[in-house]
């Protein structure tokens, strides 16, 4: 009598449990930024080989990054084939609001990623050596995956040239 | 009857003696005293790696330590190799957050005041309070907000400095003027100042500008007339971020931003670099800056003996261009000017330091000093009598202070 009163309730319980990490954990899975340590820029960029690429490096506090998500949701709508990884330089326990960034700017389907490494400096050392840690900075990678790197927020027509260059 | 009755309330005086130490502890263990209860075990590892120091005038050295929910103070005696209990400064926990270009700051007055700044998240980011004890950290007074506008406006990138008479004065970025002229780009805010003392509790908040770069802290020091002196990154004409002095008139009045430095870093981006600036006791200031602009790129140093009008040139190139030179530090102490900041090799952050004896007209060899694998603080010089310290803190290995060889 115990056991079948029991086993219903464990059951659904687990079905429920269940269904609850396959429909919000595996969700958040698929919306959460990577997160970037040593190694991981090379493996991001190699994904992306002998096709054209941008990288851009951002943070939730930065102005002029945020502004410049407008432009990079115009050029996504107009080449959505063209991969566009975005790369918060936030703190990996700022996941959530980088995400949360990201979709209120419309940018949620890129390919993102946030530092998650105890010593930022290291990491940015090791995506360029000459990088002072100025954002945004853009990397536009060609399909031969020649790199050029920008500092700063550029326009449009700004990315448009780069592109075609 | 007076024999008797002494002889009859004697043990009772003595149960008295025995309880009250107890009745007395028992209720600071319950939070219903604001004094005493001040050992805390924070461990070792203050967040994001970031200590705030100053020397006390006796010589005793005070540290902010931050965690994740607290701002702790101790002090030291010794130089920093052994610290005192921690005090607690935020009675309630709060959501502390610190950043190298952000960090919290401690000050000790002539009278031995200590005032704490630190940085919490509440309806803004990163929202200043400001403290201070009377007591040497014993108690501190309940944290209040700097900003008058802190449920609406972001306010950051803080400065705090006391001077002579125990004047203490703030200086922030602030948000609370959204609408700047949109030629210049992005991450443009107002600087606003207010000052506290025993006879003015209240923080008037009052704009000193606008046209100030976000994201880069701005350094403020005292000139000889006890008035402060500030050096910001400003977003000027066409979106420049190049480097302007500020200081504050004999009328009481703001001088209008004199732009000091003409690199021409065209940019609209946040570059997380503020300058710094010590003046000496005949009225020069010493300026380090970092720029990427058309003129120059990487860190230098000039001075000026007009607050901006004519500044000595060329400015001096500091550190090694490959290995990222950054986040300069100066502190002038009569006719020696120091400098240190930070280069970085792949593997490790080091400090180096150099100097001049003659007011910034020549300079020593640079000499690396320090050394961390870790995150890091920004490198900061402060003084203790004729004394340059340098003082730096990282994750790994926490607080470092040596003293700089003048030979």
């Amino acid at each position: 009598m115990i056991k079948s009163t029991a086993m219903p309730i464990f059951r659904l319980f687990s079905c429920t449990l269940l269904l609850f990490f396959t429909v919000v954990v595996s969700a958040n899975d698929a919306n959460e930024p990577n997160g970037l340590r040593l190694g991981s820029y090379q493996e991001l960029v190699a994904q992306h080989e002998a096709k054209p690429l941008v990288v851009v490096f951002w943070s939730i506090s930065c102005a002029s990054c945020l502004k410049e998500m407008a432009t990079i949701k115009e050029i996504h709508q107009e080449q959505p084939s063209l991969p566009i990884v975005m790369v918060s330089i936030d703190d990996s326990t700022e996941a959530s609001a980088v995400l949360a960034t990201l979709q209120d700017k419309g940018l949620s389907d890129l390919e993102s990623w946030v530092f998650t490494e105890s010593n930022p400096q290291r990491l940015r050392y090791e995506i360029d050596s000459t990088w002072y840690g100025e954002i945004p900075r853009l990397y536009f990678f060609d399909a031969d995956h020649n790199r050029r790197g920008i500092s700063g927020k550029i326009s449009k027509a700004d990315w448009l040239e780069l592109l075609a260059s | 009857m007076f024999k008797r009755s002494k002889k009859k309330t004697s043990p009772q005086f003595i149960w008295l003696f025995i309880l009250a130490p107890l009745l007395l502890t028992a209720c600071q263990s319950t939070g219903k005293t604001a004094l005493l209860n001040h050992y805390y075990d924070h461990g070792s590892a203050a967040l994001n790696g970031i200590i705030a120091t100053d020397f006390a005038p006796d010589g005793t050295l005070w540290r902010l330590f931050p965690t994740d929910k607290n701002i702790f103070v101790e002090y030291s005696t010794d130089l920093g190799r052994s610290f005192s209990r921690s005090f607690k400064v935020n009675p309630e926990e709060q959501k502390i957050n610190v950043w190298a270009e952000n960090p919290p700051i401690i000050k000790v007055s002539r009278s031995g005041r200590i005032h704490v700044l630190y940085y919490a998240d509440e309806d803004q980011r990163a929202t200043t309070y400001f403290s201070y004890s009377d007591d040497q950290g014993r108690t501190f007074s309940t944290p209040i907000l700097v900003s008058d506008e802190a449920t609406t406006a972001m306010h950051y990138m803080d400065q705090m400095l006391v001077d002579s008479t125990g004047k203490v004065y703030f200086f922030w970025h602030d948000t609370r003027h959204g609408r700047h002229d949109p030629k210049l780009g992005s991450g443009v805010v107002s600087l606003y100042y207010t000052t506290f003392d025993r006879v003015n509790g209240r923080l008037e908040n009052q704009k000193i500008t606008g046209g100030i770069c976000s994201c880069c802290r701005t350094a403020i020091a005292l000139a000889p007339n006890d008035k402060p002196v500030i050096l910001a990154r400003m977003v000027l004409e066409k979106g420049i971020r190049d480097h302007a002095l500020i200081r504050l008139l004999d009328n009481h009045q703001w001088s209008k931003p004199i732009q000091a430095i003409t690199d021409n870093w065209r940019v609209d981006a946040c570059p997380e670099h503020g300058p710094a600036i010590s003046i000496d006791d005949q009225g020069r200031s010493h300026l380090v800056w970092f720029t990427l602009g058309e003129q120059r790129q990487g860190i230098f140093y000039a001075h000026t003996d007009d607050y901006g009008h004519h500044v000595s040139h060329p400015p001096l190139a500091l550190g090694d261009p490959s290995q990222l030179p950054g986040h300069p530090d100066v502190l002038a102490i009569g006719n020696r000017v120091y400098l240190a900041w930070q280069e970085f090799d792949g593997e490790q952050t080091h400090i180096v330091v150099q100097y001049s004896h003659d007011r910034g007209a020549s300079w020593s060899h640079s000499k690396q000093v320090l050394s961390a694998p870790d995150r890091t603080a920004h490198p900061q010089l402060i003084q203790q009598n004729d004394n340059a310290y340098l003082i730096w803190s990282s994750e790994g290995k926490g607080l470092q202070l040596i003293t700089i060889n003048n030979d």
